[in-house]
């Protein structure tokens, strides 16, 4: 089956060539003011997967940032501010446009190679249980409809045990292996 | 209802073969406080922390009956929950001598963390460092991702910190013997259940979002 890669900065995915699959966030793309979205919707007879990609570990990032990067690990600030927005602003968006017709499962796919302590299934289960409850409520009340049906906190091992049909890789930019 | 004298419950547990262990922790439990004895600051502040937390101390009430007395009230340390009574035993052992940090034995504890309250393992860890610091052997079983956790995220080198983790497992061979594997890295340890079993949890609920949500 042809494939087609699909990258995002270091990581690169290679999909099936007639997986319907779509950009959210593409450069160049008007999107509504105020939205934030997922990097790629993939559909699969049985669901909708949001895919949000967050890379601590990009060789070319100084370790200044990486540092900084890592900060938002911390607390909830990443979860509360980032990831847990992303989720709901992309399913209005998908709602909106009419394309909500098969459950959606939120894929948070973390590039934490070399961060030893965090690169775990310990802890992406652990931040896949602060997220889930998050975006479950984000007020004093909680959403009455689960428009997110459930979500998987990943790392690149993990991405590819779990979808190994459609398996990932990291392409350091700055040519170092 | 008149509490049961330790002398009587110590010789009925001789009777009835319980493990040596707990007659030794009932005859220092209630062994009474020194009034010359001087405890270090670094205990003291353990004791403090503790007492904090469970609001209260083993005493003596006036019948020499052991009960747990907070804010002026005696409670039968039979209603504490069973981590506070943990914390609560090891306030006993340091007030009345029975545990002098670097001058007696090592303290045996088995599985510390159990039936407390997660948030107070951070603390349960800390004071035992404060009092490893003063040259207290301890040896600890445990289950516990939470508890190996704090140790390792609490190690300071230049505290003198030396912690020993020992996985004990049964080997592959036919004999099934036990077999000892020892690291001072956290992220060394190998064979780790521990983390085997987060990963069971782990890979389980992929299969259940991937399968029936």
């Amino acid at each position: 089956m042809p494939i087609k890669e699909f990258s995002e900065n270091e990581i690169v995915f290679s999909f099936p060539e007639d997986l319907s699959k779509d950009k959210l966030d593409e450069q160049g793309k008007r999107i509504p003011v105020g939205m934030s979205l997922a990097d790629l919707v993939i559909n699969t007879d049985d669901y909708t997967y949001l895919i949000e990609i967050k890379d601590f570990s990009c060789s070319t990032a100084s370790e200044s940032r990486k540092k900084a990067d890592l900060k938002l690990l911390q607390g909830d600030e990443l979860i509360s501010n980032k990831l847990t927005p992303k989720a709901r602003d992309s399913y209005t968006f998908l709602h909106l446009m009419e394309r909500v017709d098969r459950q959606i499962i939120y894929v948070v796919l973390l590039g934490l190679d070399g961060v030893e302590p965090l690169n775990n299934k310990t802890f992406l289960n652990i931040y896949k249980q602060k997220l889930i409850k998050n975006i479950r409520q984000e007020a004093d009340e909680p959403w009455e409809k689960e428009h997110i049906s459930d979500c998987i906190v990943c790392n690149l091992e993990t991405w590819n045990d779990i979808f190994p049909h459609w398996p990932t890789q990291r392409r350091p930019m700055n040519g170092a292996h | 209802m008149k509490e049961v004298p330790t002398t009587t419950i110590v010789t009925y547990m001789k009777a009835l073969h319980f493990d040596e262990t707990y007659t030794d922790l009932i005859k220092k439990l209630t062994k009474p406080s020194g009034a010359d004895l001087t405890i270090s600051e670094k205990s003291e502040w353990v004791l403090s922390e503790i007492k904090k937390i469970v609001r209260g101390s083993f005493v003596y009430d006036r019948s020499g009956n052991l009960v747990f007395r907070s804010f002026g009230t005696d409670f039968s340390v039979n209603v504490m929950a069973e981590g506070f009574r943990k914390l609560g035993t090891l306030c006993r052992l340091i007030e009345n001598g029975s545990l002098i940090p670097g001058n007696g034995a090592p303290l045996l504890w088995d599985e510390p963390d159990s039936n407390l309250n997660p948030l107070l393992i951070k603390l349960l860890v800390e004071t035992l460092y404060a009092l490893s610091e003063q040259g207290q052997q301890i040896i600890l079983a445990t289950h516990s991702y939470n508890l190996i956790k704090w140790f390792d995220l609490l190690f300071d080198e230049g505290k003198d910190h030396h912690v020993k983790y020992h996985t004990l497992s049964r080997d592959n061979s036919e004999s099934k013997s036990i077999r000892i594997d020892s690291t001072e890295d956290f992220n060394a340890i190998d064979p780790n259940p521990i983390l085997d079993a987060f990963s069971e949890i782990y890979d389980t609920d992929i299969d259940r979002i991937l399968k029936e949500s």
